[in-house]
């Protein structure tokens, strides 16, 4: 058994790590560099202690039970409502408003037209009115042969 | 040693009880739970956690989840142990993530436990964990009677009679920050101690 250094002067390092652990262990503050003393501490913790006494031990276990018996009372409650919940969602979606008939696509412009735009962004614009034109006429008679309205 | 965790007669006592505890026998569960808890807390949880109130919490949550899925688990070959072992280490590594994530300290002494702990395998040891426990503080009482009579006293001051640093140092006539750096050196020369005298599994 040797007297150690406990008498010795102790370094800056030594200190800071004293200081450290002291925090660890009152105020629960992280201490890295006192990582090994802190495992010490616990280990002398629990061979003082021991297993969990019979008090806590039953607390324990009335947590686990009383808790269990929460979750179950909310799942028998709360899976009949989310199923009610899921049935209502397929039967709005099933009978619900009907959807908006499908939109008629407007007529796609053909090579004429596009070779008239890029031409007109060339500055060589004498054919894209004309072009735009026939493109016009087209999507009008679309749109009048599906909704019926006026040009 | 008693029968061990995967034997017939111990496999049988338990499927009996899980099968009462899932149509809500309490009855039944008390003593899963009595058979289980106490190695549980011992073995698995507090040498990881090293905190007991911590360690409380995850053992009530392990048989939370037992109770909870309690439906689920069928195997009549493998103990239930191996199981309650597995959902408490995955809530163990929940703890140090969130704990770390608050800045907060948990001490894991598994590494200084181990040469000194006997496995668990048969439900006797299971029952016997307080002797156990009462094994591991004799290996303590040793090594601190082999440090100074200043260091051990610096520690059963601290950690056994749980006295605040500043009475500490009071009753050893020194200034705060010194009794620290006492204790800080003492927790060093323990550990040090403990690792000399307990270099292999079980040996000293």
């Amino acid at each position: 058994m040797a007297m150690d250094e406990h008498d010795s002067k102790p370094t800056e390092a030594e200190l800071r790590e004293a200081a450290a652990l002291a925090r660890a262990l009152d105020e629960g503050e992280v201490a890295l560099t006192t990582a090994r003393e802190l495992e010490t501490v616990a280990l002398l913790h629990f061979a003082e202690k021991g297993p969990l006494d019979a008090v806590r031990l039953q607390r324990a276990q009335n947590r686990a039970w009383d808790e269990a018996q929460k979750r179950k009372r909310f799942v028998r409650w709360a899976m009949p409502a989310f199923a009610f919940a899921a049935a209502a969602a397929v039967l709005i979606m099933v009978v619900g408003p009907k959807r908006h008939p499908d939109i008629t696509p407007l007529p796609v412009p053909d090579t004429a037209l596009l070779r008239a735009q890029a031409a007109a962004m060339r500055g060589e614009s004498s054919a894209l009115d004309a072009a735009m034109l026939r493109y016009r006429e087209r999507m009008y008679e679309t749109i009048r042969r599906d909704y019926g309205g006026q040009r | 040693m008693g029968a061990s965790f995967n034997s017939e007669e111990w496999l049988r006592w338990e499927q009996e009880r899980l099968h009462a505890a899932r149509r809500g026998d309490r009855g039944a569960f008390d003593e899963l739970y009595r058979a289980f808890a106490q190695p549980l807390f011992t073995q698995i949880l507090m040498p990881r956690l090293g905190e007991r109130a911590t360690a409380e919490d995850v053992l009530a949550d392990t048989f939370r989840v037992l109770l909870e899925r309690i439906d689920d688990f069928h195997s009549e070959t493998t103990s239930i142990w191996f199981w309650l072992a597995r959902v408490a280490m995955n809530k163990i590594t929940d703890v140090h993530r969130s704990q770390s994530r608050k800045q907060r300290a948990l001490s894991n002494f598994e590494t200084l436990l181990e040469p000194v702990r006997e496995e668990v395998v048969s439900p006797r040891d299971a029952l016997e964990q307080a002797a156990e426990a009462a094994s591991l503080k004799a290996n303590v009482i040793e090594v601190l009677a082999r440090i100074h009579p200043r260091y051990r006293r610096v520690i059963e001051l601290r950690l056994v009679e749980e006295r605040p640093r500043e009475e500490c140092a009071k009753e050893l006539d020194v200034k705060v920050a010194t009794f620290d750096v006492v204790f800080l050196r003492a927790v060093r020369a323990f550990r040090t101690e403990w690792e000399q005298s307990y270099n292999g599994k079980g040996t000293k």
